[in-house]
């Protein structure tokens, strides 16, 4: 035992003996344990429940005459969508929606930004977002990334959609984003969520599901270092960017970890344009 | 969960309660952040209580989840709260300890999420450091360097990095 061991364990004592006992630790515990539990079922079968609940937000925007909203559901099926017809060929039908979070953007919303930043606005009621993920900073901002698409088009696109941050005068603000045509197979899907109150941007990296290590690099000249696993969610890795990161890139191994044939390495694929710029 | 193992839970959760408080507010630094990590930590025993079949290795299995809780990334991702002020606790003149202590437990505050439950899984918890590579899922060697990291840390961010009362151990990180 070294002198500074002797102190610590000193002062964590007498710091944690100073603190007087709870007055009832089981109070809404069986409430806080049922919130876990549905949290968690989110998660799982997050596909479903998010459609579940999409479809549930979207009936008044029906009822009030808003435009009807269609959104595909986790597994492909006549049942559960008859009336959508066959999906791009891009779709990721067979990757997992991961994530969960109770400040979940509206799925609606991001079909509506989908179709205006398209400039096709008119085709709103034919427009399908497939949530790849979801999440929130626990800071107020939550952020969904997927794929959107109009019935009978042939290509999907990469979009994510940012609620929730506030702007410099303190309104709330929402922004879309809209990448490339997804390209068939990609091993991975990332954008980066700007302007976070108090923290820096966030690096969102969605992998194919049998993505094994996945190493981050802020520019060209910096060594690939592992994303630890307390950074990682679903398998979803989050980066926190610092503020001089540029030309991030990102190299995945697979589920075995061989380093000599990585399933992807190179640039972070920018989503090229906020809703401003786009539409 | 039928009425025995509500019960059950509920006992433990007399007999443990406080103790499992005082190592959350090690961890969180504030008693509202404290608080809320253990009643995560106690719902999510409450869901696991079934299926947690030694009952003897109950303190292990919810310090895992105390501590995995603390250092998950969305709860990381939280505001946090600034360490609570040193408190009068009426202690005699222990001629400049209060002072180390003090200099010693906002030194705390400072350390990332998982170096900080390092220390306090080693040095409040008396954990080994394979016990503490069990809780935290990191190997014996990553606790070695963290925790010399953390010392190190601890040592030069409490301003005495001269004070012989703070000599690292043997080994450390130089």
């Amino acid at each position: 035992m070294s002198p500074l061991d002797d102190e610590l364990m000193t002062t964590l004592r007498d710091r944690a003996a100073s603190l007087p006992p709870s007055p009832d630790p089981l109070a809404g515990i069986e409430r806080r344990a049922a919130r876990i539990r549905r949290r968690r079922l989110a998660a799982a079968l997050s596909g479903a429940a998010l459609v579940v609940a999409a479809a549930a937000v979207s009936i008044p925007s029906l009822v009030s005459g808003s435009p009807t909203v269609r959104l595909t559901p986790a597994t492909q099926g006549p049942t559960a969508a008859p009336d959508a017809g066959q999906p791009p060929a891009n779709v990721l039908s067979t990757w997992p929606q991961r994530g969960a979070s109770a400040r979940a953007p509206q799925l609606t919303e991001v079909v509506q930004a989908f179709a205006q930043a398209m400039n096709r606005s008119a085709d709103v009621a034919d427009a399908e977002y497939r949530q790849l993920f979801v999440g929130d900073t626990g800071r107020g901002e939550a952020f969904t990334i997927g794929q959107a698409w109009f019935h009978g088009d042939v290509q999907a696109y990469d979009v994510a959609y940012t609620t929730g941050a506030r702007d410099s005068r303190g309104a709330l603000t929402s922004e879309f984003f809209l990448g490339r045509a997804t390209p068939a197979h990609p091993a991975v899907l990332a954008y980066v969520v700007p302007n976070l109150a108090g923290m820096s941007d966030l690096l969102v990296v969605v992998p194919q599901p049998t993505t094994g290590q996945v190493l981050y690099s802020p520019d060209a000249s910096t060594a690939f270092t592992p994303i630890t696993g307390q950074d990682r969610y679903d398998g979803v890795v989050l980066v926190d960017r610092a503020v001089t990161a540029s030309n991030d890139r990102l190299e995945l191994l697979d589920g075995n970890g061989n380093q000599d044939a990585p399933t992807y390495k190179g640039p972070v694929a920018p989503l090229v344009c906020g809703l401003k710029e786009c539409g | 969960m039928d009425d025995t193992g509500r019960e059950a839970f509920r006992s433990f959760v007399a007999a443990r309660s406080t103790g499992l408080l005082r190592t959350a507010y090690l961890l969180t630094g504030n008693r509202s952040d404290a608080e809320d990590l253990l009643q995560n930590t106690l719902a999510k025993t409450f869901l696991a209580w079934d299926r947690i079949r030694d009952h003897e290795a109950l303190d292990g299995y919810v310090r895992k989840v105390m501590v995995n809780t603390q250092t998950s990334f969305w709860r990381r991702r939280r505001p946090e709260l600034p360490y609570d002020e040193v408190p009068d606790v009426g202690s005699p003149d222990r001629t400049g300890e209060s002072d180390l202590h003090d200099a010693l437990w906002q030194a705390l505050a400072t350390l990332p999420t998982r170096q900080r439950a390092m220390v306090v899984l080693r040095y409040y918890e008396d954990l080994s450091e394979a016990e503490t590579a069990a809780v935290l899922g990191i190997s014996v060697g990553t606790v070695k360097s963290t925790t010399s990291r953390a010392l190190l840390k601890l040592r030069d961010t409490s301003g005495l990095r001269d004070d012989p009362r703070t000599a690292l151990p043997t080994g450390a990180l130089a």
